[in-house]
């Protein structure tokens, strides 16, 4: 009897301490929803395959740019093979404070920085690109013109890459852009290939 | 003989009951009581918590304001608010239009249940617990506020592609197309909506700060109607936004920073959605190109005098870039952050996607709360005949 009596008292004590669920795994198990939520059905992201030959037959024939341009990587390292044709306008005229256009390679290809009067130009290449699973797949060379909040935007593929110019207006004046579709065209007119693998 | 025996077994009693006891968090307290039990769950457990002490100051706080960040070095921006005043892009002033539908006039009620949603506690009352480094500057001296109920929505949400009503048709895209980006405002409550059909817009009209803007369910700005002529295959009509119009804050912050000079708002930190590169420093954009490739985003209205980037630099997620303001020229404004996704797609191309699904997937993440959907129909009930 007295050795049950000692085996009761040890059980109590035991039940009585067992552990609570923490009172933060409610918020542990919603943090398992949300980032499911957010993290599920992404789109699923696809690489293009590039046309080199063409590029490097297109870039025989470009001029050479007017304005210097500072190459380096996006980890701030210079060089690097460009991953895309890199297009590069040529003749355009930046303002006199801005210094040389920054050419910044990216695992993906590249962009370039322009600073005219008017307004900013960024011209990017990528041969990263995610299927969205749009019905009404467009030809995606022609060449995109949307005008947008304080700007516009240029977007077209070539070589199998899609490139994509934003204009980024230095003044917003309402429903009138800094920037009309035919100078935006006249600038992708300008564009030539200026290095290749 | 007896008596030893019961001495023995009394010994073994109280020395079994001493190792259990010994053995749990109760024993801590029951054996132990000069040991102080660890706390930090207490206030996440509901229960109340003595005040911590005060952790030593390291970084300045101005005792006028104490809700503002400190500042810090920024990137000259000679482009900053280019075209604007010399106080600044002009604030949109016009009396409020009551003839304009919004629909702040009916409780919202829950997508699930049908039932009217109760009211969020006033954007300016002490919010629940943040997580550790997550909170604007310092905390405020004294015990902290009383922690959230679990599982109770702090913020209420209309579905993608639910415009204001009278603004536009919504996105044919619901679905989250850059699902895993961080929300765009650090920690301040954010309540994405419009800036131009609610109060303080140009359509609406009244005051920017009003309490009603704070409290509103989130709703999406894609395909709102604009003058300009904008298109994309995801809006059914043309005219549209193409970005997500984030409000930032709470109406005492609202009236704070609208009565601050242009170039000293600092109070709502910007930060990286995703790894990248700033590709542009514009006269009130900024452009940050994405590490992983197919994605630049586009932040506007920043307070282009206090940018934390220049162009070519590399970011981390999570890494503040700017502070929300009104910055754009000459033309008014409102306070808050202009935010757009370009996706290149491998159907169309580069395209303005729309974000307000993913932006709704990265503030729940930065909340730990899933909000509550409200109905779709209540913008409807809400519309004027």
């Amino acid at each position: 009897m007295r050795a049950s009596l000692l085996v009761c008292v040890s059980a109590l004590a035991i039940a009585g301490c067992e552990k609570a669920p923490p009172a933060s795994s409610a918020a542990g198990d919603q943090l398992v929803q949300t980032a499911s939520a957010g993290g599920a059905g992404g789109p699923q992201a696809v690489q293009s395959t590039i046309d080199w030959p063409s590029a490097r037959a297109d870039r025989a024939k470009a001029p050479v740019t007017d304005a210097p341009v500072t190459i380096q990587s996006a980890d701030g390292k210079t060089g690097g093979l460009p991953q895309v044709p890199v297009l590069l306008p040529s003749g355009v005229v930046q303002t006199q404070s801005a210094g040389p256009p920054a050419l910044v390679m990216t695992d993906d290809g590249y962009f370039a920085t322009y600073k005219t009067p008017k307004y900013d130009a960024i011209v990017n290449g990528s041969k990263q690109a995610y299927k969205t699973g749009q019905t009404a797949p467009g030809n995606k060379t022609d060449i995109k013109f949307t005008q947008g909040e304080a700007g516009a935007q240029l977007a077209f593929s070539r070589y199998g890459a899609d490139y994509l110019i934003q204009f980024e207006c230095h003044e917003a004046d309402g429903a009138k852009s800094c920037i009309s579709e035919d100078e935006a065209r006249a600038f992708a007119d300008g564009l030539f290939v200026q290095q290749t693998q | 003989m007896n008596r030893s025996f019961s001495r023995w077994v009394g010994f073994g009693v109280i020395g079994a009951t001493m190792l259990a006891l010994a053995a749990c968090d109760v024993g801590k307290v029951v054996l132990f009581p000069w040991v102080d039990e660890a706390k930090p769950n207490a206030a996440a457990a509901g229960r109340p918590a003595g005040p911590p002490p005060p952790p030593p100051p390291t970084t300045p706080v101005n005792p006028l304001d104490p809700d503002r960040l400190p500042e810090a070095p920024t990137a000259p921006n000679p482009a900053a608010n280019s075209g604007a005043p010399i106080t600044g892009t002009p604030f949109i002033d016009v009396p409020e239009n009551a003839a304009i539908p919004i629909s702040d006039t009916a409780t919202p009620v829950s997508a699930d249940t049908g039932q009217p949603v109760k009211p969020l506690p006033p954007a300016d009352a002490p919010a629940g617990p943040q997580p550790p480094g997550s909170a604007s500057g310092p905390p405020p001296p004294g015990p902290p506020p009383p922690a959230k109920p679990v599982g109770a929505p702090s913020f209420y949400f209309f579905g993608s592609s639910v415009l204001e009503p009278g603004s536009g048709v919504g996105s044919t895209e619901i679905s989250a197309l850059a699902p895993d980006i961080t929300f765009p405002i650090k920690d301040a409550p954010s309540y994405p909506q419009s800036q131009v059909y609610r109060y303080g817009g140009s359509i609406k009209g009244g005051d920017q700060c009003d309490a009603r803007n704070f409290s509103a369910p989130w709703r999406d700005t894609y395909c709102e109607t604009r003058a300009v002529t904008a298109a994309t295959p995801w809006c059914p009509s043309k005219g549209v936004h193409l970005g997500q119009d984030i409000r930032v804050g709470t109406p005492a912050g609202c009236k704070a920073e609208k009565a601050a000079k242009a170039a000293d708002r600092t109070r709502y930190a910007v930060v990286a959605v995703e790894d990248g590169v700033i590709s542009n420093v514009g006269s009130y954009s900024i452009n940050l190109r994405a590490s992983a490739g197919g994605r630049i985003y586009r932040y506007l209205h920043l307070n282009m005098a206090k940018l934390k980037v220049k162009t070519a630099q590399s970011v981390k997620r999570g890494e503040i870039v700017g502070y929300v303001s009104n910055d754009f020229g000459g033309t008014p404004t409102t306070l808050h952050l202009h935010f757009e996704i370009n996706l290149n797609t491998a159907e169309n191309g580069w395209q303005y996607a729309p974000p307000y699904a993913s932006l709704l997937a990265a503030y729940q993440r930065r909340e730990h709360n899933l909000g509550e959907k409200v109905a779709d129909n209540f913008a409807v009930a809400s519309a004027p005949k």
